[in-house]
């Protein structure tokens, strides 16, 4: 099923919980909604399930309104951050109900939910109360039961929250890859970077119920489109630094107190537009720095080991910025060092408005 | 502790015990007494010089609870799910009128259906039937049964109803709209989602009521005052006018006895039946 969300907005009296959201989904497509708390992913995924009627703005499923839809009709399965499974039923009930309101023969339904079980492993405890099973267990059952009727569409609110880390990166492989399997467009609500950037084919960042900018993951990594989506994707996330950009004998520059920095080719011919000088942000990743030598002098704040890297934090006069460093990198704190950029992997954002000046 | 087991002792254990010693009496008016063994429950039972009112009070008594606890009952769901499924406001407005029965004093509400049923056309329903220039009804007289069980039921609907809105209240939200996305009509929420998860509070308001309806009087005293001619006397109604119109006080006695056994056998009835045992010992809520 195809999910259309058109100038969508969906306010709470004064707040906007919602604000003018667009927002395509193909079909089969798996898509994260992705923000900080509060920023009005539940809000647009209870929309989406017709729990909410729009503001403003249209909700359309393969091309048609649905606004005026309520939630039984519209073909969705939901997984709910708490599960919600009936508290009263075995495991088997739960999973079965949905076809059980559509007076599918116990025989068939039986079929079904055994088939689904074996799938998500959980045929052991299928006779056992959800208060019975471990949580884990339970987000599978709220799976079963959400997909058993076949929907065209499966909302998932936080699904991994309430799990402990090992059982959410084991979960996080597995929805990901039955997702895949069932080729079921599919909506993910998150909070946690990670787990969108793992699982989802595109994923929409929100921020106070506005878009902020979609795409596939590697794009929101690699070409952010403002401060807030670069801040927000990748750990440990991306350095800011206050600069100018200038322009001399034809070639760009960024400028602090401490350094200044030539800009390639690549990322000049996107800024050649731009009228000098121009107070900027310079984003860098922690691994696009390399310590060791350079123009860029810092000094050595605290060293943290981490196995496969080391995570080095250093003061560049009075800001500190994070370093991801080989394993085998030691220094001790207060030690002078020399960094360098790689400059094709500097971000600039404009320090007034915070959009991108490269996209 | 000390002075507390004392008062509980002086108030409490004291007037059981002595209601049934009381009940192997005859005393009577003078308060004089005499042991006369098992004579008052003999009467009772029918056995020698039987009670003709017995059967008449029994099944009074029967046709008041069956009325009385399912009106209660369903009445009180009906009433907490449907204002539950509402606005919050709109809600709030039915469960407080739904409420007016206990926040007025049993007197005012025994005296608004004794005066709303009244058989002349001072009555509230026969003023309305003379108004529209029908023939007034002697409703008291033709129909007393079914006042005191509205009368005695409403008055359990609004206990009923305010226990069964807090349970649904916390219901968490996510649960019906999963039942809703699962395809749940709003009769099917209620009924595969809602109800099952009142079990508790239904059985404990059914057990609560049951006793109730067996135990108190009162609102039948205030409306019919048991007649016309013992149509509405219920046992317990007729242990009170044993004792004190006709100041029988053994034989009220031996009445209120045999009425405590009957809901001592009953509460263990219920326990059994609906494994409340369990339920009190786990102190179990099913979320
Ligand atoms: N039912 C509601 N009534 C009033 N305000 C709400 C309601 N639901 C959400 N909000 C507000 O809307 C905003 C977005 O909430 P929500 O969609 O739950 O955020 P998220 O799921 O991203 O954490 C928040 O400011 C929240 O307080
Ligand atoms: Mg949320």
């Amino acid at each position: 099923m195809k999910v259309f969300l058109d100038r969508l907005s969906k306010y709470f009296g004064q707040v906007k919980a919602v604000d003018n959201l667009t927002l395509a989904i193909e079909d089969g497509e798996f898509v994260a909604l992705l923000g900080p708390s509060g920023c009005g992913k539940t809000t647009t995924l209870l929309t989406i399930a017709g729990f909410y009627k729009p503001t403003a703005g249209f909700v359309l499923f393969d091309d048609k309104v649905v606004n005026e839809l309520p939630p039984r009709e519209r073909n969705i399965g939901m997984v709910f951050q708490s599960y919600a499974l009936y508290p009263h039923m075995s495991v088997l009930d739960n999973i079965t109900f949905p076809l059980r309101l559509k007076k599918v023969s116990r025989k068939e339904r039986e079929t079904k939910a055994k088939a689904l079980a074996s799938l998500l492993r959980i045929e052991d405890i299928l006779e056992r109360k959800p208060a019975e099973i471990s949580g884990g267990q339970q987000q599978r059952v709220a799976l079963a039961r959400a997909l058993i009727k076949e929907p065209g569409l499966l909302l998932l609110d936080e699904p991994l929250s309430n799990l402990d880390a090992k059982l959410r990166v084991t979960m996080r492989a597995e929805i990901k890859r039955l997702q895949k399997d069932l080729g079921i467009t599919t909506i993910l609500v998150t909070h946690d970077q990670v787990e969108a950037m793992t699982m989802a084919d595109r994923i929409a960042v929100l921020e106070t119920g506005k878009l902020q900018q979609v795409g596939p993951p590697e794009e929101l990594y690699n070409s952010p489109a403002n401060l807030f989506v670069a801040g927000f994707i990748g750990t440990p996330p991306m350095n800011f630094l206050a600069a100018t950009l200038e322009k001399r004998e034809g070639k760009f520059f960024i400028t602090t107190e401490r350094f200044c920095l030539p800009l390639p080719d690549s990322v000049t011919m996107k800024i050649c537009q731009i009228p000098t000088p121009h107070d900027v942000i310079v984003g860098i990743r922690p691994e696009n720095i390399s310590i060791g030598q350079g123009e860029i002098r810092g000094e050595i704040y605290v060293v943290e080991p981490l196995g496969r890297d080391t995570l080095v934090s250093l003061h560049i006069g009075t800001e500190i910025i994070k370093v991801i460093a080989p394993p085998t990198f030691r220094a001790s704190p207060g030690e002078q060092v020399q960094l360098t950029f790689s400059e094709e992997k500097v971000h600039l954002f404009d320090k007034e408005t915070g959009k991108s000046l490269l996209v | 502790m000390g002075p507390s087991v004392g008062l509980v002792l002086l108030f409490y254990f004291i007037p059981v015990i002595l209601t049934f010693l009381i009940a192997f009496t005859d005393m009577g008016r003078t308060l004089i007494w005499r042991f006369i063994g098992l004579d008052n429950f003999a009467r009772l039972f029918g056995v020698g010089s039987r009670d003709p009112l017995i059967p008449r009070i029994l099944l009074n008594t029967i046709v008041y609870t069956l009325g009385a606890l399912p009106l209660t009952i369903v009445g009180g769901l009906l009433i907490a799910v449907l204002s539950m499924r509402m606005r919050p406001s709109a809600g709030l407005f039915f469960r407080s009128v739904f409420f007016i029965p206990r926040a007025i004093p049993p007197v005012v509400w025994g005296f608004l259906w004794a005066w709303s049923f009244e058989g002349t056309r001072y009555g509230l329903f026969n003023a309305i039937l003379a108004a529209l220039g029908l023939p007034t009804v002697q409703w008291l007289i033709r129909y007393p049964m079914i006042i005191v069980i509205l009368a005695n039921g409403f008055l359990g609907i609004s206990l009923a109803m305010l226990v069964f809105s807090a349970a649904i209240a916390t219901i968490p939200q996510e649960l019906t709209r999963a039942a809703e996305v699962d395809g749940a009509s709003e009769g099917q929420v209620i009924r595969y989602v809602i109800l099952p998860m009142l079990k508790w509070p239904i059985l404990t308001m059914t057990a609560w009521h049951l006793m109730s309806f067996l135990n108190s009087y009162v609102y039948i005293m205030l409306i019919t005052g048991g007649g016309p001619y013992y149509a509405t006397e219920v046992w317990s109604l007729y242990a009170y006018h044993a004792a004190f119109t006709q100041y029988r006080y053994g034989y009220g006695a031996s009445l209120v006895v045999l009425l405590v056994v009957v809901n001592v056998v009953l509460f263990l009835i219920i326990l059994k039946a609906f494994g409340m045992q369990r339920m009190l010992t786990r102190g179990k809520i099913e979320v």
